[in-house]
């Protein structure tokens, strides 16, 4: 409060105080839960779910790692921007939610962001050991053919932070350039995000281009997005490191993006980064590459080269067990563990995402608990 | 760079409807402006700094949203004073029709509303668990399944209580219509619990009609004026009547309840446990609000005022509608008082002023009430004065008990219920059984009644002044 307290025009009441302790008091739940034993916790996202690495480091001294595919903190204070109560509850909680990822950053033993985008943030935010770590794809087959009418692909699920809005906007200046065009957006939409789809919706039908937009739903695997368009495209106001253009440049698709966050490191040289909500620029990118087929092909080429270089699986999971050994006990009984480029010999049965115990099961069983397994235990039990 | 740049305007927007650097730093990025962008058209280092400068101006002006319209109730406070009426029809629709005679028939009656009044606290209670987590479908599976679970274990539990009765007692009053009676009564208040819960009062009101009528036309037969349900000498009346009021009110219940689902969350521990306290609460009331007749049936020889004790307690059941209406305009009041207030202290000098106004009124509704009772009962005996002041001093310390549960302080209404009850029982077990007709027993209930009011006035005074107690 004393946050909102010092910006000028605000007056906090009674009100906005217990507005915002109620919220505080939600946040901070996890350090009624007991300290895990685990050999390493490696929180996924920083806020409330690092209080519980936090817990075991201060209690068992248990090196914590935290990585951020999104910045907690960013995303929180746009999300407090259409749910906060108020502008005082909103002023207090952005107090709150600076503090809260401070002593994420500042406490866990590193932070492995997944882009210099969110290592940015991370430091700001007092971290001192910072490393980029990108998240790993599988490589992908080139597509090599693409479909007869001109058409261009998102692939995500269904949300405001995607701003397909301009997306739709955009759409309509591609659409007075190029008639034919069509887009596809392939994703679902996420519980609670059924009002924003509906106004996706309404939104092409108010623009006149309802008949050209394919709302496909969910699809799998991905590359069935992809084989649908000529290019791929992400509007999106924040992202971390978007898998879906670094699995679209591994498929041999230019990509067109706004920059924010990572998104300028995963295309890299494979398409064409325009400022967010700009929907001029985004058309302009979008008729570029649909209408010039050798400059979509070159930069499918860039893009892939660009993706084999820096976000392939096999480097992902190296630098993951490089990191788990170096900050474990387990480092003198995988001795090859900072050497191996790739493989599974190290933790024969890891797969990134998946929680793993070792501990009381012997340093050959599967290697680590994450928090988040963690939790999962608690709410069952 | 024209005003009309769009960096221009993303810097404008940050700093007109940011609060803090870090937010005019995420509006900024979420426009399109990157570090290089504040570097080239702005000259700061990056977007963190040319945040910080969007917010450094102390008269940038403040765009405030409007405000979001709050929760909308399902239905205007009209009908909470109509709730004393749903609650005042059934008990005068008994007074008219219930079996009478035995005072085993009786007590089996009695305690099968007493168990099926605390039942209602209870499933009230956990249909509100599944309500505040904004679930009404998860709500109405519960209810309805709690309808149908209670009124086969009434069904089950008279029986068996019927029979034990046949077995162990001299008494041959009670029968299948008996267990009818008792399982009706259940049905009834757990059909009520639904509907007022759904927010459909006029639905019960619909279904009390058939009663309403049976009981009038058993008041038009000869010689049959209003009797105590516990009096000796009167035929059972005819109960198809209330029958159809049951039939239908259980039948409009299940109705409202379609729509239901699996709840989102299941209830976890501690839920169970506060309808635990609610099960609780609701049988130290019921036992306070017909403490008369209990002692009625503890003490054979009891000598009935000229009206039935029982019409007495009418004006306290009406009042419970208004308290109801009472207490939800206290809270609405605090909820305004806290968006205004900035100072705890003043805060808690006027919601003690809330809190002191809303039992005055209370109070005084109840008196005018009560008076009238009285008169109508036969304002010659002075018992009747006495015992409609006992019920006035229950029903005021009734309405601070359902504050203070509203302020979060179920636990402490609770023990004082308790201890009101344990006092009550105290007189009972006393040697002689003085029952409630002679002065000794009216002024012993007004003595534990003006107690409890104390000490949850005491309560509320100490409870209704901390801002955290009104979430």
């Amino acid at each position: 409060m004393d946050v909102a307290a010092r910006v000028p025009g605000l007056d906090p009441t009674l009100a906005d105080a217990l507005a915002v302790t109620d919220l505080v008091e939600h946040f901070l739940r996890p350090l009624q839960l007991p300290a895990p034993r685990a050999d390493l916790v490696h929180c996924t996202a920083n806020g409330p779910g690092t209080l519980l690495g936090l817990l075991a480091k201060w209690e068992h001294d248990t090196p914590v790692l935290l990585s951020e595919h999104g910045v907690y903190l960013r995303e929180r204070l746009l999300a407090s921007r259409r749910e906060a109560p108020s502008r005082v509850a909103r002023a207090a909680l952005a107090g709150f939610y600076a503090r809260l990822t401070e002593l994420g950053y500042r406490r866990a033993d590193e932070v492995l962001p997944v882009s210099r985008f969110n290592a940015r943030w991370a430091r700001r935010g007092g971290a001192e050991a910072v490393r980029v770590l990108p998240n790993g794809v599988d490589v992908l087959p080139t597509l090599e053919t693409e479909p007869e009418v001109p058409t261009v692909v998102f692939a995500g699920r269904i949300d405001p932070l995607k701003d397909l809005h301009t997306l739709l906007r955009a759409f309509v200046l591609v659409r007075e350039r190029v008639p034919r065009a069509r887009l596809r957006l392939f994703g679902g939409v996420p519980e609670g995000n059924e009002d924003y789809a509906a106004s996706c919706h309404a939104l092409a039908a108010d623009l006149g281009v309802a008949a050209a937009v394919d709302f496909a739903g969910p699809v799998s695997p991905v590359t069935r997005a992809f084989e649908a368009g000529h290019i791929v495209v992400l509007s999106s106001v924040s992202e971390g490191l978007p898998l879906t253009i670094i699995e679209a440049a591994m498929s041999g698709r230019a990509t067109v993006a706004t920059d924010v966050g990572g998104t300028a490191e995963a295309v890299g040289p494979g398409g064409i980064v325009v400022p967010a909500g700009d929907a001029v620029a985004f058309a302009d990118a979008c008729v570029a590459l649909l209408t010039d087929r050798e400059r979509r092909a070159a930069l499918a080429a860039k893009g892939r080269d660009h993706a084999l270089a820096h976000f392939t699986r096999a480097d992902f999971l190296s630098s993951v067990r490089e990191t788990y050994a170096r900050h474990t006990a387990l480092e003198s009984a995988l001795p090859d563990a900072r050497t191996a480029p790739s493989g599974e010999s190290s933790f024969p049965t890891y797969r990134p995402g998946e929680a793993e115990v070792v501990g009381d099961r012997g340093p050959m069983e599967p290697a680590l608990r994450t928090v988040a397994d963690l939790v999962g235990q608690r709410d069952r039990a | 760079m024209s005003a009309l740049d769009p960096r221009r305007v993303a810097l404008d927007h940050a700093a007109a409807s940011s609060t803090t650097p870090l937010e005019a730093a995420v509006v900024l990025e979420s426009a399109g402006i990157t570090d290089v962008v504040a570097a080239e058209r702005f000259g700061t280092t990056d977007v963190f700094a040319l945040g910080e400068l969007a917010l450094a101006d102390p008269h940038r002006g403040l765009s405030e949203p409007a405000a979001r319209p709050g929760p909308r109730a399902p239905h205007g406070r009209w009908w909470f004073h109509t709730r004393g009426v749903l609650y005042a029809i059934p008990a005068l629709v008994a007074l008219a029709s219930l079996p009478a005679g035995d005072p085993v028939a009786s007590g089996l009656v009695l305690a099968g509303l007493l168990a099926a009044w605390a039942a209602g606290y209870g499933v009230t209670s956990m249909a509100w668990t599944h309500l505040n987590n904004l679930d009404l479908p998860g709500a109405k599976r519960f209810l309805r399944r709690a309808l149908l679970v209670g009124i086969v274990l009434a069904l089950l539990a008279s029986s068996g209580a019927v029979l034990a009765a046949l077995v162990f007692t001299s008494t041959m009053s009670v029968d299948l219509t008996t267990v009818l009676l008792l399982t009706g009564q259940a049905a009834y208040l757990l059909a009520a619990v639904v509907l007022l819960l759904c927010g459909r009062e006029p639905w019960l009101l619909v279904a009390l009609v058939p009663a309403v009528v049976g009981a009038v036309i058993a008041l038009r037969q000869p010689g049959a004026g209003p009797v105590s349900a516990f009096a000796t000498g009167v035929p059972v009346r005819d109960l198809s009547w209330a029958a159809s009021s049951v039939v239908l009110a259980v039948g409009l219940a299940l109705l409202a309840t379609r729509g239901a689902q699996r709840p989102l969350v299941r209830p976890a521990r501690r839920d169970l446990a506060e309808a635990g306290v609610q099960v609780g609460q609701g049988l130290f009331v019921a036992v306070l609000v017909v403490f008369p007749a209990i002692d009625h049936l503890v003490d054979p020889g009891f000598d009935p005022l000229p009206l039935s004790v029982t019409l007495l307690a009418l004006p306290l059941v009406l009042g419970m509608g208004l308290a109801e209406s009472l207490a939800q305009r206290f809270r609405a009041r605090c909820v305004a008082l806290l968006a205004e207030e900035r100072s705890t202290a003043r805060f808690a000098v006027r919601a003690l002023w809330l809190a002191v106004r809303a039992h005055l009124v209370f109070a005084g509704a109840l008196a005018a009430a009560m008076a009238g009772a009285v008169l109508l009962a036969g304002s010659g005996d002075p018992r009747a004065v006495l015992l409609g002041a006992d019920y006035l001093v229950l029903g005021t310390a009734l309405f601070a008990a359902t504050l203070l549960g509203l302020l979060g302080r179920g636990d402490r209404v609770l023990l004082v219920l308790a201890a009101g009850v344990t006092a009550l029982a105290a007189l009972l077990a006393h040697g002689g059984h003085p029952h409630l007709s002679s002065t000794t027993a009216i002024v012993w209930h007004l003595g534990v009644g003006t107690a409890m009011l104390l000490v949850l006035a005491v309560q509320v005074r100490r409870t209704v002044g901390i801002p955290v107690r009104h979430r």
